[in-house]
């Protein structure tokens, strides 16, 4: 169990990080203006503030989650709930939008910059962390 | 004894003496509070008040204010 | 059991703690057989529904879910009174497994108060997750009635509890004895007290019992039916024994009582209960980051946001459909009117320009108000709620108010209608009126078509600041509002905190559908009534004297915007300003609209360039500021005022409501007007 904690723990921490320099990202371009990045962050100060939350979530007890602790675990657990809402969120989103096309009866021009792609791939890729919640075997205080 | 305002975090303690009066202290009654009931204080909010207690297997909160006037003793 | 023809009828009430799970048992009892209302005089929601089971017609009364049946609150009066008035052929009370010490609480005065209780001991998946183990078989023993284990969300238990409620409306009811005992001098007080109370005819209805140990207790509405039964020596009685137990007790009555209950519930689960080791629960995971110290306020902002973020996408579909729909329909209107040989233009007029348009302007808010029912649902249902709560007491505190008021005022920023219904969680009268009261201050998503008009108008470049000088300006005067009120009018300090951190949970989306659901047309009954004669007597006022087809500068509305123009020309505002802000009262954006008809300037929407170049000739950035800061204090929208009239039960707070917003507004629009042109703006 720890080996897979340990795996899963630092992939995560890497995945955090990813959300802070999104969300860094995001907030600068609602300052500058839109930058060519890969994923296509949007210009959003609220949004980048969120990616930055759920980064400095996923790694600020990443010690305490390697040590087999339920603090850390904790931790890690808010990190994939907020990740999972925001996500979802924006996957509505997208969703509301075709639908809206089709109400209106005008094709839907997607624009990758109003779905904050980065927050639905982030979300997809932290899905192995809900292994090591999900068998919380051999934590401790 | 000390009064449940100033249990630290982490700490159990056994309800002394309710000095809450009036409706609130009713209510208060009827969620458990009663004498010789143990508490143990769980955390305090981000702009410190109000706290949360545990008893009776629930979590319950209440303000530093009314905390104030309930006596307890710390037992740990 | 009722009386009745073939079918036999009976009536159940379901009776718990808040939190317990009510609401789902409720849905798997009565399936869609549902109806809500309120109880007669109070605002409190009562729901009932209906299902047969083995040839029984059994009507299910929901009591609002309560602590205790002290009837010191609206909602433990209501359901104390429907127990012992209504005597209910069962009491199914709810009882959280997980919980069960606190919750056993209510189960003993249900008890006591001689209701036929069928215990339903629900969530026993959480108690088995956190160790627990308890003895059902003496459980039932020590109370003397059935007991059902139950996971009601997961279906568990449901055909049982059909069962023990059909054994229990058929038993033959005799008295079943389950008394705790209160100690030997008590004892013989209650037992003194009992005798006199059977002697006292119209009394015969309660557990004599109970009334005794009430009488005691000095409940005071126990003590008036007493009174009203002519029985006034035995309050006299009670009065005399209280003052000498009193003594022997070292302890006054009331808590004496208290602690006897718990001393018996202690006892019981004693023997019945084995309670695990502490564990580590999902809950006390989550509770650990989400009032954490740093992180508990940001992730509360961030929810918040993401709530509204989901709320305005997700209802633009919807919003879209309900505007075709009210454009086809006022289409149709007029050639199906005719084809029933209505054809008058008064009534084409009336149906299609003011019915369907007055209808559609303000029912196209219908999604957002739905959607923001729905999120709330959900934060309710988690069991965020409480913690928002917890995380923002302090701040709201400061102001008067207190940290359940902090969630409506947010969502005060979507849509007003829901966040003042959303302030029933707020148990204190005194708080919850000041919280309805200040809401509307909080600008809704419909005063932004406004400010997007004038700002692009007046301000160009800085839009966006004026814009969002507008929500701040909304956000401070609600907090210098509720400093006011409790200064003045609810003098004193905001209720003592007593809130109850219930564990997380799964939402289920069933729930918050049929929470969504309910809620918003429980709105669309309420406050439609007040929204359709509004709507007619706008068209009206708009309509004639000139009649369908003329000029709007002729019409009625023209004539009070010319009367009332003058209190609006210190503001530098003209009639038309009037008239917009009169048609304002239906709902906010079609003060854009107006303008756009009065300068005959069809399909009008904020972002006209020619209606901002029109705006130009009558007004100056500095009225052009205050006319936006008098839409955003002024009364919202009809909606809200039948919001607040449903939800405060009162004519008086609604006109006060109304006559404060209106000064308000005035009063800053004056100001701004004022200070601009002394620091010589135009």
């Amino acid at each position: 169990m720890h080996g897979k904690v340990r795996a899963i723990g630092a992939y995560s921490a890497l995945i955090g990080i990813a959300y802070m320099v999104y969300g860094l990202i995001e907030i600068l371009e609602w300052m500058i203006g839109t930058l060519q990045i890969p994923l296509s962050p949007s210009p959003d100060i609220f949004a980048g503030f969120i990616l930055i939350i759920i980064g400095t979530i996923l790694i600020y007890r990443i010690g305490s989650l390697l040590d087999m602790k339920y603090e850390g675990l904790s931790f890690l657990f808010v990190g994939l709930v907020l990740s999972a809402i925001i996500g979802i969120m924006y996957i509505l989103i997208m969703g509301a939008d075709a639908l809206d096309a089709l109400v209106v009866g005008e094709p839907w021009n997607f624009d990758p910059t109003t779905y904050n792609l980065p927050a639905i791939v982030l979300f997809i890729l932290l899905l192995p962390g809900w292994l090591i919640v999900r068998d919380r075997e051999g934590f401790g205080e | 004894m000390t009064r449940l305002s100033h249990v630290k975090p982490g700490k159990k303690a056994r309800i002394v003496h309710m000095g809450v009066k009036g409706p609130a202290g009713r209510r208060y009654r009827e969620m458990g509070m009663v004498r010789g009931e143990i508490i143990r204080v769980i955390r305090v909010a981000p702009l410190g008040d109000p706290i949360e207690i545990e008893l009776k297997g629930y979590h319950l909160s209440l303000r530093k204010e009314e905390a104030e006037l309930i006596i307890v003793k710390v037992i740990g | 059991m009722s009386r009745g023809g073939k079918t036999r009828m009976a009536k159940i009430a379901l009776a718990g703690n808040p939190n317990v799970g009510k609401t789902v048992i409720f849905n798997e009892l009565t399936g869609s057989r549902q109806h809500v209302g309120n109880w007669p005089g109070v605002t409190v929601e009562k729901k009932s529904g209906k299902y047969a089971y083995r040839g029984i017609e059994i009507e299910v009364i929901d009591l609002p879910g309560t602590y205790s049946l002290s009837p010191y609150s609206i909602d433990e009066k209501v359901a104390r009174d429907y127990i012992v008035e209504e005597k209910p052929d069962a009491v199914v009370n709810i009882v959280d497994a997980s919980n069960i010490e606190r919750n056993l609480y209510l189960t003993v005065q249900l008890l006591e108060a001689g209701a036929n209780v069928v215990v339903a001991l629900n969530m026993m998946d959480e108690a088995e997750s956190k160790g627990m183990k308890i003895d059902i078989g003496r459980l039932s023993d020590i109370l003397k009635v059935p007991v059902v284990p139950m996971v009601a969300v997961k279906g568990k238990g449901i055909g049982e509890m059909k069962d023990a409620i059909y054994e229990e409306i058929t038993r033959h009811k005799e008295h079943r004895h389950m008394a705790i005992g209160y100690g030997k001098d008590v004892e013989k007080a209650i037992v003194s007290l009992e005798e006199d109370v059977e002697r006292c005819p119209t009394l015969r209805k309660y557990r004599k019992r109970w009334v005794a140990i009430k009488l005691l207790e000095e409940d005071r509405e126990v003590i008036g039916k007493v009174k009203d039964a002519g029985c006034v020596h035995i309050v006299k009685k009670a009065e005399n024994i209280k003052k000498e137990l009193g003594k022997k007790l070292d302890d006054d009555l009331e808590t004496y009582f208290a602690d006897k209950r718990y001393e018996f519930v202690d006892d019981a689960l004693s023997i019945v209960l084995v309670k695990g080791k502490r564990v580590w629960t999902f809950s006390d995971m989550l509770d650990k980051v989400l009032t954490h110290k740093i992180f508990g306020i940001p992730i509360f902002l961030a929810m918040m946001w993401a709530a509204f973020q989901f709320t305005f996408a997700v209802a633009v579909p919807f919003m879209d459909a309900i505007d075709i729909f009210f454009q086809w329909l006022g289409e149709v209107s007029i050639p199906a009117l005719n084809s029933i040989w209505i054809t008058d233009p008064a009534i084409h007029s009336l149906v299609s320009e003011g019915i369907i348009g007055g209808l559609g302007s303000v029912l196209i808010f219908l999604p957002n108000i739905f959607l923001l029912f729905f999120v709330l649902s959900l934060m309710e249902d988690s069991g965020y709620l409480s913690r928002a709560a917890f995380v923002m007491d302090r701040a709201m505190y400061k102001i008067g108010l207190q940290g359940k008021s902090f969630v409506p005022m947010l969502l005060g920023f979507g849509c007003n209608v829901p966040a003042i219904m959303a302030t029933r969680t707020i148990e204190d009268r005194r708080d919850r009126l000041i919280t309805i009261l200040v809401n509307p201050l909080m600008s809704c998503s419909a005063r932004l078509p406004v400010y997007i008009l004038f700002a692009g108008a007046f301000f160009v470049g800085i839009e966006g600041s004026v814009i969002f000088s507008m929500y701040f300006m909304g956000i401070l005067l609600a907090i210098v509002m509720a400093v006011l009120l409790r200064r003045f009018l609810f003098r004193g300090k905001p209720s003592p905190l007593i809130m109850e951190m219930p564990p997380y949970r799964m939402p289920t989306l069933k729930s918050s559908a049929i929470h969504m659901w309910e809620k918003g047309s429980m709105f669309l009954k309420k406050a439609g009534t007040i929204i359709f004669l509004g709507v007619v007597i706008i068209w009206f006022l708009s309509t004639y004297p000139g009649g369908p087809g003329s000029d709007i500068e002729t019409s009625y509305v023209a004539t009070i915007g010319h009367l009332v123009q003058p209190i609006f020309a210190p503001l530098g505002w003209d009639w038309k300003a009037a008239i917009a802000l009169i048609f304002g009262f239906i709902a906010k954006e079609i003060v854009v609209g107006a303008y756009g008809t009065f300068y005959g300037i069809s399909n009008a929407d904020e972002e006209s360039a020619t209606l901002r170049g029109e705006l130009h000739n009558t007004f100056t950035p500095v009225s052009a500021y205050a006319f936006m800061a008098f839409v955003l204090i002024y009364v919202p929208c009809l909606a809200t005022i039948g919001t607040i009239k449903s939800e405060t039960g009162s004519w008086k707070w609604t006109l006060f409501a109304v006559a404060y917003m209106v000064s308000l507004a005035y009063m800053v629009a004056l100001v701004i007007t004022t200070v601009g042109h002394l620091l010589g703006f135009a």
